[in-house]
């Protein structure tokens, strides 16, 4: 207790901050270290201090758009490239590269293969960088139901002059996508999908997410456009879809059994997100989570198991929350804030849970989150950061992992012309 | 091997939040956020459930980060007796700390006060832009009444 009683006299003192927001106890009852509404004060080292100034990055040449990823990669020649994706550039999406003896940002090239309207989900593997994006239903999107989108993979080397987004394959015929099945095979590879679609093909293929285990790439929650007829859509929100073994660009089991896909008929919810523990993929939906593993078959290359396939049960519940710092892998479901680890789920929320979930709910989009080990370079603070966009303002939530706190902060980020602020989330680039 | 399409030698090691078409950063040079204000209320101080008390000091050890000026705020419960309902009343202190040197020494400020009451949530106030605020320790300190 931090007050002391003397001869009529007391006194109260207070040198740790270390509980953070608690809003789950009567004021009175708190513990000393912790506080009942706070807002812009960080307590890195134990220090109530107010967070660093919001600053503006260089903006030089870069395109008033919305940005829907920002991340670094290394190519082949060990130089780092970072970029962003932007919206609405000439005819396409713009892939942007930081260029820091501009400082200012270059316009690599267009690199989806129509306009993009949705965060992107993006890998490195072996010194590429994939991404992908369809639209899918979030919960703050309920009501104007799927859009419309052009399912896709791209990839950029960081070496060529453009990214690519299609392939040709060997019978001639080009998928809007670098992850597709060619015109030869795609009837028998749409009799196989679930409902078994009659397609022309080719067919491109693009997920909400991207992940990779056992090097082949995996997209989930898939849709695929059958270029061969119209660009007709088909929604698999339960369905996973891989590449073959080391070839990132085969995604035909014809061509290669160790490609392939799976779906989940047997849960009631979309998969929103994917981590790699370990040696085991975990495919994370609403309410639930379930664990992959390569098992070396080539024609059976994943063993699946639903950690739980209850109607309703822990899951990331929101699809841009999901995020993962080497063993820790932090998300947000229904009823709390949780870490995975390969034995259990964890709960984070602490005393904070009821504000953060409060805020979710009264928000105007949907979270993002992200880990982020640190500021900039010598300024180390491991942290799950979530980002609620309100109409006025962006409230950031900070869970320390090393202090186990959480801590608000509102950013003075308004929306413009109604439009979010916030479509991605922020990055350690 | 062809040569690079741009890049560079290292990775910036930096967070970029995007909102608004712009990329942000946490500029950690400057604890001064021009736009965003930062508040902090400590947990409500019965002292002796039933009893009135005063605060007359306040001791806030602080990290000169530079010039701050923020406020000292006291929320209080008041009541004529013990049986009627309370009323919450605000004691709000400017204060200045800090020194234009920025020297990232602790100091102490010690600062007068009288507020007489129950119930007692005492909390700091920075208004965006109105400097960078680093508290280490906050010791608050008062009479009490003997009887009840």
């Amino acid at each position: 207790m931090a007050v002391k009683i003397g001869n009529g006299t007391w006194y109260a003192e207070y040198n740790d901050f270390s509980g953070g927001l608690n809003v789950e106890q009567p004021e009175t009852n708190l513990p000393d270290n912790a506080s009942p509404s706070c807002n812009g004060f960080m307590i890195r080292n134990n220090e109530l201090r107010s967070w660093p100034a919001l600053t503006e990055f260089t903006s030089t040449f870069l395109p008033l758009y919305p940005i829907y990823g920002v991340t670094t990669f290394l190519d082949a020649n060990s130089y780092y490239h970072t970029v962003i994706w932007t919206g609405n550039a000439g005819s396409g999406t713009g892939l942007y590269q930081y260029n820091p003896a501009g400082p200012e940002w270059d316009f690599v090239a267009n690199a989806t293969p129509g306009l993009l309207n949705s965060i992107l989900s993006y890998r490195a593997f072996a010194n590429i960088l994939y991404y992908t994006s369809v639209g899918i239903v979030g919960p703050h999107y309920g009501g104007i139901g799927r859009p419309t989108v052009n399912p896709f993979l791209g990839y950029w080397d960081g070496i060529a002059s453009n990214p690519v987004y299609t392939q040709t394959f060997t019978d001639a015929s080009t998928s809007n996508s670098y992850a597709g099945v060619d015109k030869t095979d795609s009837p028998a590879i749409g009799g196989t999908l679930p409902g078994g679609p009659a397609l022309t093909g080719p067919i491109a293929i693009g997920g909400a997410f991207l992940g990779e285990l056992n090097n082949q790439l995996i997209l989930a929650n898939v849709t695929i456009a059958d270029n061969g007829n119209g660009n007709k859509l088909y929604n698999f929100p339960n369905l996973i879809w891989w590449s073959a073994n080391g070839l990132p660009g085969v995604w035909d089991p014809e061509v290669n059994p160790s490609a392939g896909f799976n779906a989940f008929l047997d849960v009631a919810d979309q998969i929103t997100g994917l981590a790699t523990l370990g040696v085991a993929g975990y495919i994370f939906r609403n309410y639930g989570i379930t664990q992959m593993a390569p098992t070396g078959s080539e024609a059976a290359p994943w063993e699946f198991d639903h950690m739980w396939a209850s109607e309703h049960g822990i899951g990331n519940a929101f699809p841009w929350s999901i995020a993962q710092y080497g063993p820790t892998c932090a998300f947000i479901a229904q009823d709390n804030i949780y870490t995975l680890s390969i034995a259990a789920a964890n709960p984070i929320g602490g005393k904070a849970r009821d504000a953060i979930m409060a805020d979710i709910a009264n928000s105007t989009a949907t979270p993002y989150a992200n880990i982020i080990p640190q500021f900039n370079n010598g300024f180390v603070y491991l942290t799950y950061q979530v980002w609620i966009p309100f109409a006025t303002f962006v409230r950031q939530y900070t869970y320390s992992f090393e202090d186990q706190n959480w801590t608000p902060r509102d950013l003075a980020l308004a929306q413009i012309s109604g439009a979010q602020q916030m479509l991605c989330p922020g990055n350690v680039v | 091997m062809p040569s690079s399409n741009g890049g560079f030698m290292a990775p910036l090691g930096l967070e970029l939040i995007p909102a608004n078409n712009v990329l942000w950063y946490y500029n950690t040079a400057n604890f001064n956020d021009p736009n965003s204000p930062s508040y902090w209320y400590w947990k409500t101080e019965l002292v002796i459930a039933g009893r009135v008390a005063t605060i007359n000091r306040v001791v806030l050890c602080y990290r000169d980060l530079g010039i701050a000026t923020p406020e000292f705020i006291v929320n209080y419960s008041v009541s004529s007796d013990s049986n009627n309902p309370n009323t919450v009343q605000t004691l709000t202190t400017p204060i200045t700390i800090g020194t234009a040197a920025a020297t990232k020494a602790i100091f102490t400020l010690i600062l007068g006060i009288n507020v007489t009451g129950t119930n007692f949530a005492v909390g700091i106030f920075r208004a965006a832009n109105a400097g960078p605020v680093s508290i280490t320790n906050l010791r608050i300190q008062g009479a009490i009444e003997k009887e009840f």
